[in-house]
């Protein structure tokens, strides 16, 4: 359950990318993908980021994983600037922080069996012998909710949720202190991802594991979220209390967004405005 | 571990034959095989000497053609040489040529092509890709033809020139794949595990990128084979008294008015392998695709 | 077609749909299932992937694929039974009567046409005898009726210079390029934000209003089945297993599995209610 004690600490965080130069402009073009974006996650606590396309929201995913070098801003894992620790430092925070994709079809290598995926961290780090692999596997599937007869099967076998059940024991075999799931459920069956939410919800239970839980709709995120941060255009424009959100959100957007939320009933259908902006 | 690995490729190999009864691929398996059978044991098995000159012997047609005799199955050319011995023989040399040059082009093309693949855009990957394009610019034959004319032909300048003028093509094939195999997520995945650069291009991207390889580089022992063939026929080749399927094509130009033979057998033994190669790797691309391994279907 | 038919838009009885598989048994995806969509009615197919609602639309279309065929049953448009029309006559019935959006809008579109010409073609393929300006004339038409600010800028447009959301749309015109009677939608927003998914229902719901066009529409999100739908039919394993009114399906699930799908739905309104009055 959520602490104060501060697990990730994201100061002031600024990242560009390049877009083609038009012909007759002068500068460099850039859009601003994450801008002066700040937030902390305490430990144990799960912290929705929802935003649309081109918020920003994955990109923000990708420095928490040093999958990008920021232009500006740190980001404070522990404590410690992640962007400037040694080789070495940065390996151990690697093993602290781990990661599920969205696309449960493109994550797993099609060419390897559901128990080289799982063990596969414990092998790169040599934490585990190899006569130990079988036992490890198991255990971790089943952690998951899988089991034994789905410990030498394919990728292509299994069904979209239980590849995410795959990546989740994956990112869990290093024993993180962080799990960031980018749309780790967008892909998925309405049903499907409300097993694979409870599932992450007990994870945080029994091991007291942070998650930053990525999404671009807010029902999936107010199931399982601590806090919610709102990102449009790259900047954070509102974050409170799962419930803080829903019952009194303040941003035009944040309204915005819980306005376009499917009723749950027919009852509470509503006319909206077709026009787009 | 090792030997794990190849009982997997074996079974692999044997369930898709059992399951992917494609007869095209069936086809090529087993020309194929028996062509590399004949090749191997073919001191013991050719009916003659087909070196030995038989002057009395001279232009025997095949069999079922009159004057035919079953002593010559498939006749005797116009020095009296058995062609069903030659033929045989000539084959060892076809298959040793194409086997081991594609060898040599496929490694130097793989290392080169999982390097620039792997550091796309970068200076490294520039540079091989220009080199590429310089090699794919200069036309391969033309190559070989003049590293023939400054080394001595033979059988081992052959295997080396085809293989180092033919590697670009798998460099800019393997290049390709790498960059899309690069972008899916499980690599991104084993990066946040912290994976080496080193172990995700051998454990990730190789795995995925060597099936395309494997199909492509089937198609070019065919190539090879069809190279080897062209430059013995021009005599640039394998020289007399080694035995090429080429250099009998050559022996029997002059004769193909009269004793067909001569040359129909040779170039027909070029067909066939090379399309018995073309379809063992449309079918090897098939049964390499884990999808079409057997296994359960998915359940939720 | 008969012009003064009086019975339901649509209706499917018995449809059975098969595909030939490598070895010797065919594996039957859609298994006996019926149901039928009266003019102007927005009819929700609710089923997860693998439940056979998105073939059952491309049996209606006629657009099965990878050795799928339509092995039992009939499908008839006006009292017209669909299977026993000819390819030619199919065809016509494609896009004039009915017509079909799928969901992913980018690889619907073809990246080399500008917008313009792609609905152009829609309307060519069935009323060829339009001149050019009148043709011009109605795809700014289609394209304001589906909602598009700046029309004429936006038909000069390539595919990948829209977003999601416009590019459905675009998808929408092209659909209605002919004034189809039914609209089949195979989860149309499956891909789209959020709120851009809101809008696209929302022109939906205004389109089957506004024209009478009945609509199917597939989805596996029954949250979206409450914004849109009339009726629901529920499938799962290629069998209908429960059809009702839309609310009485919310307010008294018959079926087990519609049970645990409502079970598996976020919900909102609850304590949050007011929040929603704007």
């Amino acid at each position: 359950m959520p602490t104060n004690d501060v697990l990730l600490e994201v100061k002031d965080l600024v990242k560009h990318f390049p877009v083609a130069k038009h012909r007759n402009q002068q500068e460099k073009a850039v859009v601003k993908a994450v801008d002066s974006v700040s937030f902390n996650v305490h430990k144990g606590e799960i912290l929705g980021i929802v935003g649309e396309s081109g918020s920003g929201k994955s990109t923000v995913a990708k420095l928490v994983m040093q999958l990008l070098e920021p232009d500006e801003g740190q980001i404070l894992f522990h404590g410690n600037d992640i962007f400037k620790e040694s080789r070495k430092e940065r390996i151990e925070t690697k093993k602290q922080v781990q990661m599920v994709f969205q696309d449960p079809y493109s994550s797993l290598n099609p060419r390897m069996t559901a128990k080289e995926i799982v063990t596969e961290a414990l092998i790169i780090h040599k934490k585990i012998a190899k006569k130990e692999v079988d036992n490890k596997a198991l255990e971790l599937l089943e952690e998951v909710g899988l089991g034994k007869q789905h410990l030498n099967r394919y990728p292509h076998q299994f069904s979209g949720g239980q590849r995410q059940r795959l990546s989740i024991a994956r990112a869990l075999s290093l024993k993180p202190d962080l799990i960031v799931c980018d749309e780790a459920v967008s892909a998925l069956d309405v049903s499907i991802q409300a097993q694979i939410l409870d599932l992450l919800k007990q994870l945080q239970k029994t091991y007291g594991i942070a998650f930053i839980f990525i999404a671009h709709g807010l029902p999936a995120v107010k199931q399982i979220s601590d806090r919610i941060a709102i990102m449009y255009k790259g900047k954070i424009v509102e974050m409170a209390s799962s419930d803080e959100i829903f019952d009194a959100p303040k941003h035009t957007y944040t309204k915005k967004l819980i306005d376009a939320i499917p009723p749950s009933h027919p009852k509470y259908r509503k006319d909206r405005m077709v026009r787009e902006d | 571990m090792v030997q794990n690995k190849i009982l997997q490729s074996f079974r692999t190999v044997r369930s898709g034959i059992i399951q992917n009864s494609s007869p095209l691929g069936l086809i090529g398996l087993i020309t194929v095989s028996v062509i590399i059978i004949l090749a191997i044991l073919a001191p013991w098995i050719v009916p003659h000497d087909p070196f030995k000159i038989d002057a009395t012997n001279r232009l025997i047609p095949p069999f079922w053609v009159v004057d035919g005799s079953m002593n010559h199955i498939l006749g005797t050319d116009h020095l009296g040489r058995d062609i069903l011995s030659r033929l045989i023989y000539g084959g060892r040399v076809s298959l040793l040529v194409g086997f081991l040059s594609v060898l040599i082009a496929g490694v130097i093309g793989l290392f080169l092509g999982l390097i620039s693949g792997y550091f796309g855009g970068t200076w490294i990957d520039q540079f091989i890709m220009r080199f590429v394009d310089a090699m794919l610019a200069i036309p391969t034959l033309l190559l070989v033809l003049v590293a023939i004319v400054v080394f001595e032909p033979g059988i081992v300048t052959l295997i080396l020139v085809i293989g180092l003028t033919s590697w670009a093509q798998y460099t800019r094939l393997v290049r390709g794949e790498v960059l899309s195999v690069k972008e899916r997520e499980f690599v991104q995945s084993a990066t946040t595990l912290g994976a080496s650069k080193g172990y995700i291009i051998r454990k990730h991207i190789l795995p995925n990128v060597l099936s395309s390889f494997i199909v492509v580089s089937t198609i070019g022992i065919a190539t090879a084979i069809m190279t080897e063939s062209s430059l013995s026929f021009l005599g640039l080749g394998i020289q007399p008294p080694d035995i090429t399927w080429g250099g009998m094509l050559n022996d029997g130009r002059n004769y193909i008015a009269t004793s067909w033979w001569i040359a129909t057998f040779p170039g027909l033994a070029i067909t066939i392998t090379v399309l018995a190669i073309t379809f063992l790797g449309d079918w090897l691309r098939d049964i390499l695709d884990p999808k079409l391994k057997k296994g359960g279907d998915a359940d939720e | 077609m008969s012009k003064n038919h009086t019975g339901p838009l649509l209706s499917v009885n018995h449809l059975v749909t098969e595909f030939e598989t490598r070895g010797k048994n065919n594996i039957t995806v859609v298994d006996d299932i019926s149901f039928h969509v009266n003019e102007g009615e927005i009819v929700a197919i609710v089923g997860e992937s693998g439940s056979g609602k998105s073939i059952t639309s491309l049996s209606i279309m006629g657009l099965l694929k990878n050795g799928g065929h339509v092995t039992g049953g009939a499908i008839l448009y006006q009292g017209t039974d669909l299977l026993k029309l000819s390819k030619k006559e199919r065809r016509q019935v494609r896009g004039k009567e009915m017509s079909m959006i799928f969901q992913e809008p980018m690889s619907s579109l073809n990246p080399m046409l500008r917008i313009k010409s792609q609905i152009a073609e829609a309307i060519n393929i069935h009323q060829p005898a339009k001149s050019k300006k009148q043709v011009q004339e109605k795809v700014i038409d289609l394209l304001k009726q589906v909602e598009i600010p700046d029309a004429e800028r936006v038909a000069n447009r390539f595919p990948h210079q829209l977003s999601g959301g416009m590019r459905q749309r675009v998808m929408i015109a092209i659909a209605l390029a002919c004034e189809p009677k039914l609209l089949i939608a195979d989860e149309p927003t499956t891909a789209l934000d959020v709120t851009t998914q809101a809008q696209i229902l929302a022109l939906i719901k205004d389109l089957n209003k506004r024209r009478g066009t009945g609509v199917i529409f597939i989805t596996h999100d029954l949250s979206v089945v409450a914004d849109i739908a009339d009726r629901v039919v529920v499938m799962y394993q290629g069998k209908i297993v429960e059809e009702a009114d839309v609310f009485q399906l919310f307010d008294h699930p018959q079926h087990a599995y519609t049970k645990k799908l409502m079970r598996a739905m976020p919900t909102i309104e609850k304590k949050a209610g007011d929040s929603h009055a704007n």
